[in-house]
């Protein structure tokens, strides 16, 4: 009798946990589904070539290897832009210690990456002077990515490529 | 190189640098064949950290390490078979167990009807077919090639500096332009990918992305066959028991499709993050698979391996992984000092269940050797298991610890004044955490149903104790929460564009322990109700105490 009833309680169990893991398994190919939709991948490219368009303008104004500051303020625009160009740039902390300063800015028309664009200003850092050191002393800012490597082409197609599902 | 090209490539490389060290450790089972890459990536990482902390490129360090681990192994093979010779043994017949220094134990016939082989490899080879499968399709998602937003500025930057060399990396660490960046997360992620851009030459983001997924994805197949393996294994135990090969079939399939299952729960889980180039499905199903092979399945010196390998993939990768490997490593420690995998043995005598402390032949991919628990019999020597435990452990917490000594950049989230009040923060802590761990909590309502009334029955599989795993997954989110609680960042921000990710591993925690109980609840439903492991055959010649070795 209690045989009976414990192999009644393991099927209700067994079938507890199937369904679980079957409602979930279903759910699994669902999500893996549609992230591999037509619209999905659009999307996709639609953002990575978002980013690769700020990089590649960005590259344009910023000479070889000079450092470069974006401002904190406000704070989507700096991490944006941040995350464009950090695979490349020479990032620092302060306008001081940057030849040049990235701003993103509103912009329409030729030129322009879905609505924003990327402007330059010179920082307080100029070419000759010593190289900009942290407030407290730490080394210079990483360069966090070899712009001279990129300008011999080897990263040209990085952020093209991503964005192109290569 | 195309990214197909490079992925085929990286993938190769781990594999092929990882696969006899993982092949030493693990032995002839399904999971070995998703922990060869995973080793691989384990040196890339390692390689990867020490570009960072001594000198040098990685790819100098990861040829040192991948030459070093494969000689080891090698040795380690060398010195074995040597030890075999000399004791007169030859290498284990199909169908019987090998045990190290006595004579070899038949296994329980596990033959299947029609000449269909045995279960264990029959069942491990569709559990390996059905995980394949499963991430498979979950990798089908990466024709989307998007790039996340914390793989760009976060992990795809870090294998960046490490590609960069020493130099580079090390003064990032410090750069305060770079908060974001968390400078101080793990390294196998950077290091992986430094080492395969370094190898193609191909330095893109989308080879990155890729090769994170490809990890992942072996992670998830590693945590699929510790399901299979749990099916293998109970089948074999209920056929020692005296139950059917019928029975013993059906407990192996249900292992088998838990495994395929909880591949795909898992990819439904963690959603755009497993393909994205995140890590989060890294780490937690490496910590999910480490939790099995260590705490569910039933004890044995090979799934220990198994386990540190998985805990070294899941402390390497991110923060959150390190917490729980801590914490595993702990567990671990308590499993083979107090619970073994028969049941309940706080003071090391003889259990009942299990027969006098010996525990019958398992079957995992054909290569399983019956365990004895290291001291079966006698009390437990914890001193001797707490020195591998605390290495264990300082290992784990080995790159944080260094970090902090090198003054990387804090955690920009536990960085500058706290937005909100502390209540407002746990208010909107616990709220946020509990709508995302609906999946964990439907495992532990049927994790208390099962062990208040089949307990009894899955000790007799030889399987672990919930209550650790539960103590586990506890513990990884009380981690997490006190993290969000104790933060500064801006609190609905932060939980709305991370819990869903945080709360990963708590949930596919959840759900392989769910496949524990189907595979639990199948053996007691075809269990024959007088079958005890008291009653299974004993295995001949061994001799209590012996702690027996895999793979002879």
């Amino acid at each position: 009798m209690r045989g009976a009833v414990l192999r009644g309680v393991a099927a209700v169990l067994l079938a507890a946990s199937g369904v679980v893991l079957v409602r979930e398994s279903v759910h699994g190919v669902h999500s893996t589904e549609a992230l591999g939709s037509g619209s999905s991948v659009r999307l996709a490219r639609l953002y990575d070539g978002y980013y690769a368009c700020l990089s590649a303008a960005a590259m344009r104004l910023v000479p070889k290897g000079a450092p470069v500051e974006i401002p904190r303020h406000p704070p989507g625009s700096w991490i944006t832009l941040a995350k464009a160009v950090d695979q490349w740039a020479r990032l620092v902390r302060y306008p001081s210690q940057a030849r040049v300063v990235l701003e993103l800015v509103d912009r329409s028309g030729p030129g322009s990456c879905l609505g924003r664009g990327v402007v330059a200003r010179p920082g307080g850092w100029q070419v000759g002077a010593a190289p900009p050191r942290h407030p407290v002393g730490d080394p210079p800012g990483a360069p966090v990515g070899a712009a001279a490597r990129h300008r011999r082409g080897t990263f040209a197609g990085t952020l093209g490529a991503s964005g192109n599902g290569a | 190189m195309s990214t197909l090209g490079g992925a085929v490539a990286g993938m190769g490389l781990l594999a092929a640098s990882g696969a006899l060290p993982a092949w030493r450790l693990a032995g002839k089972r399904p999971v070995t064949v998703f922990l060869a890459p995973l080793a691989g990536a384990v040196l890339a990482g390692v390689s990867g950290g020490l570009t960072v902390l001594v000198a040098g490129s990685i790819l100098r360090w990861f040829v040192a390490l991948a030459v070093a681990a494969n000689a080891a192994a090698l040795a380690s093979l060398l010195a074995h078979r040597e030890e075999r010779r000399s004791a007169g043994l030859q290498p284990p017949a199909p169908g019987q167990a090998s045990v190290r220094g006595y004579a070899r134990a038949p296994r329980p016939s596990l033959e299947l009807p029609g000449g269909m082989g045995s279960l264990s490899g029959m069942g491990g080879l569709a559990g390996l077919l059905a995980v394949v499968a499963a991430v498979s399709w979950g990798l089908s998602a990466l024709v989307r090639p998007r790039i996340g937003f914390d793989a760009r500025g976060i992990w795809l930057l870090h294998a960046r500096w490490m590609l960069e060399g020493h130099a580079v990396a090390r003064a990032a660490l410090s750069n305060p332009a770079l908060p974001f960046a968390h400078s101080s997360y793990p390294p196998l992620a950077g290091g992986m990918v430094a080492l395969v851009w370094t190898v193609t030459s191909t330095h893109t983001l989308r080879l990155g992305e890729v090769m994170i997924a490809l990890c992942s994805a072996c992670a998830v197949a590693a945590a699929g066959c510790m399901l299979v393996e749990a099916g293998t294994s109970g089948a074999t135990r209920l056929r020692a028991g005296g139950a059917g090969r019928l029975a013993g079939l059906l407990v192996a399939a249900v292992g088998v499709l838990a495994g395929g299952a909880w591949c795909l729960a898992a990819y439904g889980v963690a959603g755009a993050s497993a393909t994205n180039g995140y890590v989060d499905l890294l780490w937690s199903a490496a910590a999910v698979g480490a939790a099995g092979y260590g705490l569910l399945l039933p004890a044995s010196r090979s799934s220990l391996y198994v386990t540190a390998l998985l805990v070294a993939v899941a402390a390497l990768t991110k923060n959150e992984g390190i917490a729980a490997s801590a914490v595993l490593v702990v567990l671990l420690y308590l499993r083979y000092s107090f619970f073994r995998g028969d049941g309940f043995q706080g003071d090391g005598s003889p259990s009942q269940a299990s027969g006098g402390g010996q525990v019958p032949a398992q079957a995992s991919g054909g290569g399983q050797v019956p365990v004895a628990e290291p001291g079966g019999g006698r009390s437990p020597d914890l001193l001797r298991r707490l020195v591998p435990a605390t290495i264990g452990l300082a290992g784990v917490v080995a790159w944080p610890a260094l970090m902090l000594a090198l003054g990387a950049l804090p955690d920009p989230d536990l960085n500058g004044r706290p937005h909100g009040s502390l209540w407002t923060r746990m208010d909107a802590t616990a709220r946020g955490m509990a709508d995302h761990l609906h999946l964990a909590g439907i495992a532990l309502a049927l994790g208390i149903v099962g062990a208040a009334l089949l307990g009894r029955a899955r000790r007799r599989m030889g399987f672990g104790d919930d209550r650790l795993v539960w103590a586990l997954g506890g513990a990884e989110v009380l981690a997490t929460g006190i993290f969000y609680v104790a933060g500064t960042t801006q609190i609905q921000f932060w939980l709305a564009t991370s819990v869903d990710r945080t709360t990963i591993f708590a949930n596919v925690l959840g759900l392989a322990v769910v496949g524990f109980w189907a595979v639990g609840a199948a053996g007691a439903l075809v269990a024959r109700s007088d079958t005890a492991p008291a009653a299974s055959p004993p295995l001949a010649g061994t001799t209590p105490g012996v702690l027996h070795r895999q793979h002879e």
